[in-house]
């Protein structure tokens, strides 16, 4: 288990959801491809754009890494996130307004690194059980 | 909410219906063969082969401990990680 790793994606996770403030060259290559159900990003450039784009749909969120490991130049973390939905949030072309309750939501992140950095990130996990907390 | 049971809804006819494409080239395939016995007669089959799982992905090597710390500095230096994180990472790969 590669510490450096773990340390790494735990904070790319908390950049892109706007936990952490770190500067992402620093976690990511100017090459990095960032996939998610609702994020595509294959530059650093795009993946700064996409988080400057963040509309808040999220607020007061936690992120907890129920597991990881590394296998060589991989990372693979299961994660549990919560948060408030306080603004529109868009999920497979379907825009919910605030609904203002606490969601939580379980999934997974692979990340390929290149030195200390994440040159790939992939992230899966279950938009429409996002969706059936915000509509129920 | 009924836009997303409508798509959702649409989502799994369109599954089902790929689905549904693959049974009936399956079939089509399967029916060919059939065809294929009947026309010629007798064939004899070709010998199944054996199943071989595929190897495993090399994995790349991830360098030892001198490595790790050495990773471990850079992304101190860079202000990756505090002082504290850095002392509780570089004990535990100290430590493994």
């Amino acid at each position: 288990m590669s510490e450096s790793r773990r340390i790494v994606i735990v904070h790319a996770m908390e950049v892109l959801l706007g936990i952490r403030a770190d500067d992402p060259t620093l976690l990511f290559t100017d090459d990095v491809v960032v996939w998610s159900p609702n994020l595509l990003a294959t530059s650093l450039d795009e993946l700064r754009d996409a988080a400057t784009d963040r509309n808040d749909a999220l607020g007061n969120v936690a992120v907890a890494i129920t597991g990881i490991d590394t296998v060589g130049n991989k990372a693979f973390a299961e994660w549990v996130l919560s948060a408030d939905h306080v603004g529109p949030l868009v999920l497979n072309d379907i825009r919910v307004e605030a609904t203002g309750r606490r969601i939580e939501l379980g999934g997974a992140s692979v990340a390929e690194f290149e030195g200390t950095r994440i040159k790939a990130l992939r992230t899966y996990f279950d938009a429409a059980a996002v969706l059936e907390q915000m509509v129920d | 909410m009924g836009i997303m049971r409508r798509r959702m809804r649409r989502r799994v006819i369109v599954g089902g219906a790929a689905a549904a494409g693959l049974a009936y080239e399956a079939g089509k395939n399967r029916g060919g063969q059939e065809a294929a016995v009947d026309d010629g007669g007798y064939e004899e089959e070709p010998a199944p082969v054996p199943y071989a799982p595929p190897p495993p992905a090399p994995a790349v090597a991830d360098g030892g401990p001198a490595e790790e710390l050495e990773r471990l500095a850079q992304l101190h230096s860079q202000g990756v990680l505090t002082d504290e994180e850095f002392a509780q990472a570089k004990a535990k790969v100290i430590g493994s």
